[in-house]
């Protein structure tokens, strides 16, 4: 590694992972001999078919549970593979949930700020200023004394990105965060999670169902089938979609921006 | 600056101030609704018909029992002719005497119940040793209890006491076990991920998370609470609204046994809905959420 200034942190490595579950017929293989790489401080938007071990090896990354054989490694650390089953759960691989997983009992701004408080490296009065801050900087002024249940689905989802970065993760997992958004929001949601990300560059391992989605966000995209393939890196490639995606987005944005002004 | 697309609950149309207490908003807007009504009827059809066929008709099977205008009398006498009304010092004393024991009882109840329940919610292995236990013994009634209260437990207050413990006790715990189990595993595993310790996973994370079905568990807790306090207080005791109604019953007071009842009904009523309005005041988030879901 040379010695750059900051060095970029998040580099994942997989290799020859693999992780089946018990079936009534058996083990079923959810994970088969998976093998990539995630640069540092990329965004990876993993994309294949339901049951294809998307959620699992999410799962394996955040420590949620352990893998059968393979590796996985952060910046050259052994996260969980021969010696260790399973990786610590801990807050610098913060797990974005699907569903959102809000405290709905706690405001916007108390959610945010829960993991420093907890942590015990902020007082309460700290973590909440910083809380406030960061809501303030997503755009959420208005939202930060709402409770989650209060809040629209789209700025639920940037308040639980936002709580995930007061950890200061080294990669952020996201599973399916945009699901069920409508395709407005959705690509709201992409402008402001390219626009943190460009703020607070930590590895961003994005899983979809959506293709567009993951190749407008990705820089690089993983299509995880029964076999891995790393697919859609040529840059000339990516540089042709993302210049469509770009023009589309702008579009949705206006016509977004618009119908928020006739509510 | 305001959202126009955060939904406010429409205020204009009841003409008070904006400054007027959420509690008068809603009392307005129940007033304005059909719902008063509705119960003014609900209230006056079912007095009409206790004295349709009880005072008016003197139905077969019926005409023994007292009748709307004689409980009325009774009630509201100076000078009551079974010795108990409003205005006789020693009806106060069978509510307050009914009131210490079914308050006692919950206090010791909530007290022990949530802890266990919460317990059993959250450690599998707890849940192993005490959960088969719990299940047999909550299905055992109340008035089978007698007589082990009666021997084990000194005195006429103790057993009484024990006996209304008992009911909601086996409430409590098992809806805040349950409130504990209801949680989106979701919430425990992002509060994990987000560094919080146990100790922390608890406090902000299982115990609001539960207290939903802790406050529906305390709600029946005070039901249960009364009724089988009234079964004590028919079997044990000098004094309380159950001993009212005993009493009255075996010595031919016909009226007081209806006035302890309704008595009984208008305290058990008051408790529940103190109960309610605490869990309100705790769970703010819950009520802000529900209302805009419609609810």
């Amino acid at each position: 590694m040379t010695a750059t200034a900051a060095p970029a942190r998040g580099a994942i490595r997989i290799r020859d992972v693999v992780k089946a579950y018990p079936g009534r017929d058996g083990p079923v293989l959810a994970v088969d001999h998976c093998s990539f790489d995630v640069g540092a401080g990329e965004i990876c938007a993993v994309v294949g078919p339901s049951g294809c071990g998307k959620t699992t090896l999410l799962a394996a990354l955040a420590g949620f549970h352990g893998i059968d054989s393979g590796s996985i490694h952060v910046d050259g650390q052994l996260l969980c593979g021969p010696g260790r089953s399973r990786a610590e759960v801990g807050p610098d691989r913060v797990v974005v949930f699907q569903n959102g997983a809000l405290f709905p009992w706690k405001t916007n701004l108390e959610n945010v700020a829960f993991a420093p408080i907890v942590q015990g490296r902020m007082s309460r009065r700290d973590a909440l200023d910083r809380a406030a801050s960061l809501l303030a900087e997503a755009g959420l002024r208005d939202d930060i004394h709402a409770y989650p249940g209060e809040t629209s689905s789209g700025a639920r989802r940037r308040v639980e990105i936002a709580r995930a970065l007061m950890t200061d993760p080294t990669i952020l997992l996201l599973d399916e965060p945009f699901r069920a958004l409508d395709a407005l929001t959705k690509s709201v949601m992409h402008e402001a999670l390219l626009e943190t990300h460009a703020r607070r560059p930590a590895t961003l391992f994005f899983i979809t169902h959506d293709l567009g989605e993951a190749v407008f966000l990705g820089h690089r995209v993983v299509v995880l089938t029964a076999r891995t393939q790393a697919l859609l890196t040529d840059a000339r490639y990516r540089a042709l979609v993302q210049q469509v995606a770009a023009l589309v987005h702008e579009e949705a944005r206006r016509a977004f921006e618009v119908g928020d002004r006739e509510h | 600056m305001p959202d126009a697309s955060s939904p406010e609950p429409a205020r204009a149309p009841l003409g008070l101030p904006d400054t007027a207490p959420e509690w008068l908003w809603h009392a307005a807007a129940w007033l304005r609704g059909p719902a008063p009504y509705r119960m003014a009827i609900g209230y006056a059809l079912a007095l009409g018909s206790w004295y349709l066929t009880v005072d008016l008709l003197a139905l077969p099977r019926f005409e023994d029992l007292p009748g709307v205008a004689d409980v009325f009398r009774e009630w509201t006498s100076e000078r009551p002719s079974f010795g108990l009304s409003l205005h006789t010092p020693v009806y106060y004393e069978h509510i307050l005497t009914s009131l210490r024991r079914v308050g006692l009882a919950f206090a010791l109840a909530t007290g022990l119940g949530v802890p266990v329940g919460l317990l059993l919610g959250a450690s599998p292995r707890f849940r192993d040793y005490v959960f088969p236990v719990l299940e047999v013994l909550r299905p055992i009634p109340i008035l089978a209890w007698v007589p082990l209260a009666i021997i084990i437990f000194d005195g006429a207050e103790s057993p009484v006491v024990f006996l209304t413990f008992l009911a909601s006790f086996f409430a409590t715990a098992l809806n805040a076990q349950l409130g504990v189990r209801s949680i989106e595993p979701e919430y425990l595993l992002a509060a994990r991920c987000l560094g919080a310790s146990r100790a922390s996973v608890f406090w902000h994370v299982i115990l609001p998370g539960a207290l939903p079905s802790i406050f529906t568990g305390l709600e029946l807790s005070v039901g249960v609470a009364w009724f089988s306090l009234v079964a004590a207080e028919m079997v044990s005791g000098q004094f309380g609204l159950g001993y009212v109604i005993n009493t009255s019953f075996t010595m031919v007071q016909y009226p007081t046994i209806i006035i302890g009842m309704l008595t009984l009904g208008f305290v058990g009523h008051a408790t529940s809905a103190a109960v309610r309005l605490t869990g309100r005041l705790l769970m703010g988030w819950r009520a802000r959420t529900l209302r805009l879901e419609g609810a």
